[in-house]
């Protein structure tokens, strides 16, 4: 038995040198998913949030980006296009997201793929946006460029890439 | 009745008690925690990552499939044969936390158009029984490749502007639905 109790101390051992180790030293792929994840919270809003709550939110969204990012999205209603060529148009953005009653945006799934030159990434990523007062959620999925920028990871581009199509 | 037996009589609450305890754990709770822990394994397994489930969220398979139901998508389905048309599956996104449930009309190597609202495959109109209402769509005929599949929702009362469809890769799909 004692055997059993040794094994079992050192894999516990194990795993929290691991978790330690993660949790100090996280890899390229949990940082852009970490990353993306604190877009979300920023643009995301409730009802009774405060307008000074929401606009620091909506200031912090641009901080996301590369200042020459390139967007292009796909409008649900329409299906029209939609781009932002600069991180002002996309500050602009975010803040006109705030005259809608709420916001909740969530990237339920995130793939990550770091390119071998370590300093740039793709995310192939599911966006759920629910607007306050709308029936139904926009989803979408998005291909997403980061670029390693002073020890952040900087989105250079996002474009809207669906899983059905008519081209 | 001895009075030795009188003593061994349980008392009214005790055998209730003891009647709960069976009810609760039942009567050997070792094999009782056996039973749920297998129990618990083959619900994560079958519904984590067999039959999966999805909640339909939206009006586009009206009236086969409400807003708010709740569904399978049985991701084994398509292990041993490719989808078949009429088959309703499941097209996952980046991931499968959401998908689209739509039906499939055309097949790898098919052409696929809409004519005033019928949808037609390599110029032969399409028989689609779960269609209730019609529509007045028109779409440019698409050839679909090798791995390509037409879908579409069953209500084509929606506006084609407002109703996601066309081709999708085979790779796409994740799972027949079912029950």
């Amino acid at each position: 038995m004692k055997w059993i109790a040794r094994a079992a101390a050192l894999a516990i051992a194990f795993a929290m040198a691991f978790w330690i180790w993660r949790t100090f030293f996280p890899s390229p792929e949990a940082l852009i998913r970490k990353r993306l994840n604190s877009l979300a919270a920023c643009a995301s809003f409730t009802q009774g949030q405060s307008d000074l709550s929401k606009m620091i939110g909506a200031q912090r969204v641009p901080g996301f980006f590369a200042p020459d990012v390139n967007v292009i999205i796909d409008v649900p209603a329409g299906r029209l296009r939609h781009s932002f060529a600069d991180r002002d148009e996309i500050a602009r953005a975010a803040l006109g997201t705030r005259q809608q009653p709420s916001l909740s945006v969530k990237f339920p799934d995130i793939n990550v793929t770091v390119n071998p030159d370590g300093r740039t990434a793709m995310a192939d990523a599911t966006v759920i946006a629910r607007v306050g007062g709308e029936r139904d959620d926009i989803v979408q999925e998005l291909q997403i460029s980061f670029v390693l920028s002073n020890g952040d990871w900087l989105i250079t581009g996002i474009q809207s890439a669906g899983p059905v199509s008519l081209h | 009745m001895t009075p030795d037996a009188a003593i061994d009589q349980p008392a009214p609450s005790r055998r209730w008690l003891q009647i709960l305890k069976i009810c609760a754990v039942g009567r050997h709770p070792r094999r009782t925690l056996a039973r749920i822990i297998v129990l618990a394994a083959a619900c994560f397994i079958v519904f984590g990552f067999i039959l999966l489930p999805v909640r339909v969220t939206g009006i586009s398979m009206e009236p086969t499939y409400h807003n708010g139901a709740i569904r399978f998508s049985n991701r084994l389905a398509f292990l041993w044969h490719e989808p078949q048309r009429r088959d309703v599956v499941t097209i996952r996104y980046a991931g499968i936390h959401a998908m689209l449930m739509k039906r499939i009309i055309g097949l790898p190597g098919e052409t696929v158009q809409f004519v005033r609202g019928q949808a037609l495959i390599d110029g032969a109109p399409l028989d689609e029984p779960y269609v209730s209402w019609g529509c007045r769509w028109n779409l440019h005929p698409i050839k679909l490749g090798d791995g390509d599949y037409f879908v579409v929702g069953d209500n084509r009362s929606m506006r084609m502007q407002d109703h996601e469809f066309g081709k999708t890769r085979r790779e796409k799909i994740v799972g027949k639905i079912v029950l």
